[in-house]
């Protein structure tokens, strides 16, 4: 097949009773293709089927057409997919669906056609072979019939669901009623494919799909309605609601859209036609235009077992579980979900098994800069981001073991993360702290404009993360290889030594010095920043730190009381001062670190060490105090900041009788 | 055993030479331990403060008490004063008892420098100080003892609330030791 997008957009959801400012976290449907296509690649590797030809198809077009019972699990469908092969080897693809469907005829003109039935609970998949097999290029219209009545069975520790609800809101998606379509060599590659949709559905229920509307007609009981998507692509999860649903027009945007919620059940719906207005232009200004769809419908969903929302072909589902904590983290996630209709949807990346940067990476870019320019434009950037971000730093350091987590972009042949806390921490806050160091070293309008040409270039193209690496390089003009590489191909923690030597006081002009020293062969752009006493900036600048050692001069108006380094870089680069202990880098250890670290001592960064869940950071914990990295201020710290008790920013030690100490 | 009448002979004979050398030269620095003294810069009437409420000098020895008064959920000190290294040596600072949770300290000489912080976790809720021992400081005195000044660096002292800011508006108060 070629490779045009992934499977299913993986969003997770917010679980309810979030704190205001938390993430969104995995709890939904999860990244069920991938999961999927984990299970036959390694069955093909476990046991060789009996279709042993290398398989690889473009699926060019799928046309559907689906009768759902009035029991709303009863289906009667017919699959007619046209496939073409695209190699010589082979000619096979998979076919997932609900384990309580069954395949009834299969057939094509010219070649007969081989369905091979395997389970895996809760679901099914079929094998489909060709006999003659194919020749490469010839392309044939397979035409499959399959019925049987739902399972809807809970799938994975999550127990995520494909299908489920009540008779007054149900909802289906692909590999329930829908076949989920995955190629045989390569179950992982994506799709771009037609999808003709007609639906037979109880008259009486109202419907939301995940396509354009054609026509609607009902017919005595049955309603009958036909559905097209263009270019709908693997990262696209066709997704059926059906019960009885209102509707709340967006005014004043492109696409046509609207928010609708279970009839009775209107609560924020509203709130959330109010925010999108702005949600739409933020998004527009970053993704450089409107929503390429016929319209957009953002769906306010129940709290519902085993779904919480997720986003696919101009449909956005968003969960009441999101409303628990603040309006303004309900908005934040709504401009998350609706963010992936550029990043994950249209853009869907070729890698997605293998990287997550560009789908739940720029959703928490998307999100969390939305939130800012929204309501603290006029506060200090990286003050409002780094609030944001220390998120990030605090789970990645402290939640998972950043040693061992993996790459942002996995080695071939890996999957991803096992657990929810490192799948979680991997794919969206190590992804998004990344582009946020990219944004940095590029700086504001380097980076948006980047990422305007890598929509112009991805929209349904076939990008890759060395594509993101290409437009970022061609966009701003500079090399950022060198960042890709340590900081997405490889897990590269850069220690960073700072040395802080003000200029004398009543020096004139004040020179003042930075020494910065590092272990890691990787050029690393620094951002420094001297302030004065009160905090005011007094020089602010991109420095390249290419030596291991290298000496800054900085000439400013007064006298600079510390330099530090900008936060938001300090989940990659680990900043010391050469002043061991000197936590509030203004060059020497002294008192004021020293009550610092007593103050915080007994601190934790994960509150619960037994069973440490995404929630469980302590978001004032300052990674400055922990001077061990062990998660915990605590003695050891404080023996740290002893030894260094008088150091300063040159690194040189205090001199004289020392003594004190803790009683 | 020889050399002991020798000893016990000429020992009279070096004191007297000793004390003849002192009073036909006398050291306009050198101030003997019997006329010098301690002596604090008092706090004005209001207003929090940072100020040495005792001190005590002794052959070789010098402790001085830093105390508080006015502060309330008081996290910590952050405190660095100024002495004259070629007349004192700074020893130690030990934390007083009157803390009533166990404060962490530390304390450094650099050059003509102390440094020092004390304090407690956030989590006690911090300390009152209404008037109260923060803590002792000991210099070593090489006789003899010379007069000297021991003051606070303003700029670089604070006294911090138990949610790790300065507390406006405190004063703080030297001391020297001086011929009475």
């Amino acid at each position: 097949m070629t490779t045009v997008g992934f499977g299913l957009l993986v969003l997770f959801l917010v679980a309810p009773g979030r704190a205001p400012g938390a993430p969104p976290a995995a709890g939904g449907p999860g990244p069920l293709r991938l999961e999927l296509a984990k299970v036959v690649s390694e069955s093909r590797l476990a046991a060789p089927p009996l279709i042993v030809e290398d398989g690889a198809v473009d699926l060019l077009r799928m046309r559907l057409e689906v009768e759902l019972g009035d029991d709303g699990r009863t289906v009667d469908a017919t699959a007619v997919l046209t496939v073409r092969t695209n190699a010589s080897t082979g000619d096979a693809f998979y076919l997932w669906l609900d384990r309580g469907l069954a395949f009834r005829t299969a057939g094509a003109e010219g070649t007969s056609v081989r369905v091979e039935t395997q389970e895996y609970p809760p679901f099914m998949y079929g094998v489909v072979g060709f006999s003659p097999r194919l020749e490469a290029g010839q392309t044939v219209d397979v035409t499959i019939t399959y019925g049987g009545e739902l399972a809807c069975e809970p799938y994975g520790p999550r127990e995520g669901r494909y299908c489920g609800g009540d008779g007054s809101l149900s909802y289906y998606l692909a590999s329930g009623p829908f076949p989920l379509v995955m190629d045989f060599a390569d179950p992982y590659g994506g799709l771009l494919y037609d999808l003709d949709l007609i639906l037979r559905t109880p008259a009486g229920l109202d419907l939301l799909v995940a396509a354009d509307p054609v026509s609607d007609v009902v017919d005595g009981d049955r309603r009958i309605t036909v559905w097209r998507g263009p270019d709908y692509t693997s990262g696209m999860n066709l997704i059926l609601l059906t019960g009885y649903i209102e509707t709340i027009p967006v005014p004043g945007v492109t696409p046509p859209s609207r928010v609708q919620h279970p009839r009775g059940n209107a609560d924020y719906a509203g709130l959330m036609a109010e925010w999108m207005p702005s949600i739409y232009g933020f998004l527009e200004d970053l993704a450089g235009g409107p929503f390429p769809f016929g319209q957009v419908t953002v769906f306010k969903l129940p709290i519902m077992a085993g779904f919480p929302g997720t986003a696919t072909y101009g449909t956005v589902y968003l969960s009441d579980a999101y409303t628990t904590s603040s309006m303004q983290w309900f908005e934040e996630i709504l401009a998350h979900e609706i963010s992936h209709l550029w990043w994950g949807i249209l853009a869907a990346p070729a890698d997605l098994a293998r990287t997550a940067l560009t789908t739940e990476g720029l959703a928490i870019t998307s999100q969390y800069e939305y939130i800012r320019r929204r309501y603290y434009p006029d506060l200090d950037r990286d003050w409002v981001l780094w609030s944001k971000f220390r998120n990030n730093q605090l789970l990645l350091w402290y939640l998972t073991d950043p040693e061992t987590l993996p790459p942002i972009l996995l080695p071939a042949g890996s999957t991803w993360p096992e657990t929810l806390n490192e799948q979680v921490v991997w794919a969206y806050y190590k992804s998004s702290a990344f582009l946020d160091l990219l944004r940095v070293a590029l700086g504001e309008d380097a980076f948006f404009t980047a990422l305007r040409d890598y929509v112009v270039a991805c929209v349904q193209g076939e990008c890759t993360l060395d594509d993101v690496e290409d437009v970022f390089a061609q966009s701003a003009r500079v090399a950022v290889a060198h960042l890709f590489d340590a900081f997405a191909r490889e897990s590269t923690y850069a220690d960073l030594e700072l040395g802080f030597v003000p200029c004398a006081p009543d020096a004139d002009p004040c020179v003042s010095r930075v020494t910065l020293v590092k272990e890691v062969p990787v050029t690393l752009p620094v951002e420094l920043v001297l302030e004065d006493a009160d905090g005011v900036e007094l020089h602010r600048g991109l420095v390249h730190l290419s030596a291991l050692s290298e000496d800054f001069a900085f000439t400013t108006a007064t006298r600079p009381a510390r330099a530090r380094v900008n936060p938001r870089q300090q989940i990659f680069y680990r900043v010391r001062s050469a002043a061991p202990g000197d936590v509030d880098f203004d060059g020497e250890t002294d008192g004021f670190d020293w009550v610092a670290a007593t103050l915080a001592l007994g601190r934790r960064a994960v509150n619960d060490v037994e069973n440490p869940g995404l929630y469980d950071v302590d978001l004032l914990f300052d990674t400055r105090l922990d001077l061990v990295v062990d998660g915990v201020v605590d003695e050891a710290d404080l023996e740290v900041l002893r030894a260094g008790f008088g150091a300063t920013g040159s690194g040189a030690a205090g001199f004289g009788a020392t003594a004190g100490g803790a009683r | 055993m020889k050399g002991l009448p020798i000893l016990l002979f000429r020992a009279p004979v070096a004191l007297s030479l000793l004390l003849w050398t002192a009073a036909c030269e006398p050291d306009l620095r050198r101030t003997d331990e019997g006329t010098l003294a301690w002596r604090a810069d008092a706090p004005g009437d209001e207003g929090p403060a940072v100020y040495f409420s005792t001190g005590a000098h002794t052959p070789g020895r010098l402790v001085a008490t830093v105390a508080a008064r006015g502060l309330e959920r008081v996290g910590g000190f952050a405190l660095r004063l100024r002495f004259d290294p070629g007349k004192w040596r700074f020893v130690e600072f030990r934390p007083a008892s009157a803390w009533t949770r166990r404060p962490r300290s530390a304390a450094v000489a650099r050059g003509d420098l102390v440094l020092l912080g004390i304090g407690v976790p956030a989590v006690t809720g911090g300390e009152d100080f209404p008037g109260s021992p923060v803590g002792t400081l000991v210099f070593e005195l090489p006789e003899p003892a010379a007069a000297a000044s021991l003051e606070f660096e303003t700029k670089k002292s604070a006294v911090i609330d138990v949610h790790g800011a300065a507390i406006p508006g405190v004063s703080f108060h030297g001391g020297r030791l001086e011929a009475p």
